[in-house]
């Protein structure tokens, strides 16, 4: 009898304890959502930190020089008395290095893609895939360092006209760089493919590689592009391996030989000379910052319509 | 969570630093040229290690005229502007203007060296003329054969540092006479691009400071100029006061910000140290010493605003 | 109708099977070249760099002597940036993920901040040094200071950390959740205590992995302005700094001017490895350990 009513009062208290609790309880409850509602905003606020700062001193910058001579002009002298501020030298630059660096990431990252989804035994795919993720988390100032003291003095010894900064070298590392973006995105693309569809290939009397190259491959296009437009924008918006071995001459020229600098190379070489303030100088900053994001934007977002409209459904 | 207050009790217990100091705290933040930034550099690095540990010194190298914008504002900016020029009617225009009193400090004496590639054994030494002819848009020389007979047949490939650099200036003002630079020239923000640069490419020729040659001997040739009475080597003996190389001889200077020297007790013990070693440290970055006078001159002239100062501050305390 | 012709398909056969081995061996060369630049990227920087890795180049300071350098002030500013990074994109990154998976309405709104955190993922990572540079180190008047680089670098991160997170509260199953209500519980008790203590193990996964791009990242930290000669140690967030990826640019791009910094950038390259290594194998050991199955 004692130990019931003991058991009674003990539970009782908890049912004090807990009606007591619920005042705060439902005041936490309450504001909880409208906590994290405000956290999920900052993700939007720094998208429009991003938009305004670039914007409001690319406003200024068009004060000081006419849209037709930056995106028109081929000459770019910041400093000095007569400046010149055309950004076809820096778009060329940024061009002509994502360029290189496709070339080598969208062949080898997608032939690594159909090795690995097609190919590979499940033995060979698990020792295989997680070596080119580490390729994926090597920092791009060691690209760069390789670039500088391995890549370019090699190629030197093979293309006598190569000079010792030049777009080449880069462009070819940043394309190994890509290469297990391009490969990781296709190779999932290409394993949500269903086997059925393989299978009846298969059946067919079709060879591996042709059930690949007419089948599967058609099947996951919508991914395998999403992964190279993506692999685009990140060579687009890369910044170390250019800057370290690439020079910052601004000639406006097409010879992969010479030094070129990239939009990205032009913002890390005038913040280290740290413009004054208030300089037009400084503000072409923000305008080729604000080149380079709006490139990189309308390439992601092409990234994401590809996959969604163009998702072949199963 | 617990890793990271770990991480913390452990960073706020490293982060103590043993070294030499008497109170001193404070940075001291330095700007400028280029060229003066080893010999900055290695000062800055002295006295944080030997003297004042708790002095943050921090040396930069955007170049002269860059250096002067950052200098000259109206709060704040840097505490000192290395130039290997002197400083300009309209900067110290600007520096009245913003109340700012501004002391001339002479740390070194430099010569500009014309440096060629190591291949190049056909201009090892060059006339005064020959020089600025081969820099100026109308001096015509495109190929070396151009320069003189015998010279090889190919184009020049004229480097330099870019226009933020007191140096270019210097080169451009008192050495070409304000006339304009051959258009195809690579000018670079960098030095060390500069150096590796020339050393890369077989024909080209640049200028930059004693220092940056004498550290890449093994990479770099110097040209030795004829001012009329033979060629004359740059060496730390010729760049001397009133040595043989005296046309392409300069000297440099830091621009010290006296009233931020006054209020910050640790921009002036380092501005007198600075002069107090500049010397020594001098001939170990490349540059020749400053007669000893004139840097005994200067370091009475900065003791003299200690005393103002110590006053000040012992009424405060 | 026409009828397949056997015999021609019989001859074709020889063809197409030899093509398809060929090609088979051209794709395992590609999947290949890869690591075949990983392993000489490593022999280069493990020969020119670790010779000069003692305890001498861990614990000095830096300096213009290519003897006396030393990396300890870059690698205590890696740990305080980390120390600012680490809770700021915790608190944002999760917070956003409990939001967008736990209470968002499926909708325009919930799918807007679902785009809007894919384009930050894709946005150079030195945009955001502007972004930082023009609104923590100027608009605020931080400077050059931890807490500045360390806000930046969150920000950039933060993608990262939502997407993981998300994932892991999505593969708490609705079971668990059901459960709980089922014993009373309100909604915020039912994450608090069921679904995020489930979740934990992928939501570290994430927060590691983004702790790595923060240590590795130099292209921000470049535009907020780091100083090429640091001496003096950070004691606090408010102090400058300077991190591993910043000394190897520096000493990689004066490498012309002292040969032997290239030397010293190579031997930071392996200490920067290094550290990546030991975080991503945390990272896995977490994933393979406490990874429920239900």
């Amino acid at each position: 009898m004692d130990n019931e009513q003991n058991r009674d009062l003990k539970v009782r208290e908890m049912i004090q304890q807990n009606k007591q609790n619920v005042s705060l309880n439902s005041v936490t409850e309450k504001l909880m959502p409208r906590f994290l509602f405000v956290v999920a905003i900052i993700s939007i606020i720094t998208t429009i930190g991003i938009v305004i700062t670039l914007l409001t001193e690319t406003v200024h910058f068009f004060r000081d020089v006419s849209f037709a001579e930056f995106f028109t002009g081929t000459e770019l002298s910041p400093l000095g008395s007569d400046a010149e501020f055309g950004i076809l030298p820096l778009v060329t630059g940024t061009i002509i290095s994502s360029t290189i660096a496709m070339f080598v990431a969208i062949p080898i990252g997608l032939m690594s893609a159909i090795f690995l989804s097609e190919y590979a035994s499940e033995g060979v795919r698990r020792t295989l895939k997680p070596l080119l993720e580490v390729l994926a988390g090597i920092p791009t100032i060691v690209y760069g360092f390789f670039a500088f003291t391995f890549v370019t003095p090699l190629l030197r010894t093979i293309i006598p006209g190569l000079e010792p900064t030049n777009i080449l070298s880069p462009g070819l590392v940043m394309g190994v760089m890509i290469i297990p973006m391009i490969a990781s995105l296709s190779e999932d693309a290409m394993s949500s493919v269903p086997n059925a569809m393989r299978e009846g290939a298969l059946a067919l009397g079709a060879t591996k590689l042709e059930t690949t190259w007419r089948v599967v491959i058609p099947a996951a296009m919508s991914g395998i592009v999403a992964s190279f437009v993506l692999g685009i924008s990140r060579a687009i918006g890369e910044t170390m391996i250019v800057t370290i071995a690439s020079g910052s001459s601004k000639n406006f020229t097409f010879d992969v030989t010479q030094s070129m600098q990239t939009m990205t190379a032009y913002i890390v070489e005038v913040t280290g000379g740290e413009a004054p303030a208030g300089s037009t100088l400084y503000y072409s900053l923000y305008a080729v910052a604000m080149t380079l994001f709006v490139f990189t934007l309308i390439m992601n977002l092409i990234a994401q319509y590809i996959s969604k409209r163009f998702r072949e459904g199963y | 969570m617990i890793f990271l207050s770990m991480l913390f009790v452990f960073l706020t217990a490293c982060g103590g630093d043993e070294g030499n100091s008497t109170g001193l705290e404070g940075s001291v933040v330095i700007d400028g040229s280029g060229t003066v930034y080893p010999l900055m550099a290695r000062l800055a690095e002295d006295y944080m290690v030997n003297k004042e540990i708790n002095v943050s010194v921090e040396v930069s190298r955007s170049g002269t005229s860059a250096g002067f914008k950052k200098f000259l504002v109206q709060d704040g900016g840097t505490d000192f502007n290395d130039a290997s020029r002197s400083i300009k009617e309209e900067e110290l225009a600007e520096a009245e203007k913003l109340g700012l009193s501004v002391k001339e400090l002479k740390v070194a004496l430099d010569g500009i060296t014309i440096v060629t590639n190591k291949e190049n054994d056909w201009a090892t030494e060059l006339t005064h003329q020959e020089v600025i002819d081969i820099f100026l848009a109308s001096g015509g020389k495109k190929k070396w054969s151009d320069v003189r007979e015998g010279f090889p047949d190919e184009p020049i490939k004229t480097y330099g540092p870019n226009e933020n650099h007191g140096t270019y200036e210097f080169f451009w003002e008192t050495i070409l006479e304000e006339q304009d630079l051959v258009d195809d020239i690579n000018l670079q923000q960098d030095y060390a691009t500069l150096v590796d640069l020339v050393s890369k490419q077989k024909n080209a020729i640049g200028f930059f400071g004693y220092g940056y040659y004498e550290s890449n001997k093994d990479k770099l040739n110097a040209v030795k100029i004829d001012f009329g009475n033979g060629p004359v080597e740059p060496t730390l003996e010729t760049i001397k006061e009133d040595g043989a190389y005296a046309p392409f001889t300069r000297p440099v200077f830091t621009y010290l910000k006296e009233g931020v020297a006054k209020e910050e007790p640790q921009v002036l013990d380092f501005a007198i140290y600075a002069m107090k070693n500049a010397g020594t440290a001098a001939q170990k970055t490349g540059f020749a010493p400053v007669p000893e006078k004139e840097l005994q001159a200067s370091v009475e002239y900065l003791e003299g605003l200690k005393s103002v100062n110590g006053e000040e501050n012992s009424s405060n305390k | 109708m026409k009828y397949v012709d056997s015999a021609q398909v019989q001859k074709n056969m020889g063809g197409r099977l030899r093509t398809n081995q060929i090609m088979k061996i051209l794709f395992l060369i590609s999947t290949l070249i890869g690591l075949v630049v990983l392993v000489v990227l490593f022999y280069r920087v493990l020969a020119d760099g670790l010779g000069w890795i003692n305890m001498n180049f861990l614990t000095n300071r830096l300096s213009v002597d290519a003897d006396r350098a030393g990396i300890m002030g870059a690698i205590l500013g890696t740990l305080w940036l980390m120390l600012v990074v680490a809770p700021v994109t915790m608190f944002l990154g999760i917070g956003t993920a409990i939001y967008l998976e736990e209470y968002a309405k499926k909708g325009r709104f919930q799918s807007f901040i679902q785009t809007n955190i894919a384009n930050l993922a894709g946005v150079p990572s030195i945009v955001f040094g502007i972004l930082g540079l023009t609104v923590f180190v100027r608009g605020m008047g931080l400077g050059n200071i931890v807490l500045a680089g360390g806000l930046t670098m969150a920000l950039l991160v933060l993608p990262i950390v939502v997407v993981a997170s998300q994932e892991a509260l999505r593969s708490v199953p609705q079971f668990l959740r059901e459960a709980s209500y089922g014993m009373g519980a309100t909604k915020w008790q039912t994450i608090k205590k069921v679904v995020l203590p489930a979740a934990i193990p992928g939501i570290l996964t994430g927060v590691i992995l983004a702790l790595s791009r923060a240590v590795g990242e130099t292209a921000p930290l470049t535009v907020i302005g780091i100083p090429a000669l640091l001496i003096p140690f950070p004691d606090s967030i408010l102090d400058k700094f300077t991190v591993l990826p910043m000394q190897i640019y520096y000493w990689t791009i004066d490498s012309a001017l002292v040969a032997e910094y290239s030397n010293l950038a190579a031997a930071t390259i392996v200490i920067l490895l290094l550290i990546l290594l030991i975080m991503n194998s945390i990272a896995v050991i977490i994933r393979n350990k406490f990874q429920k199955r239900f």
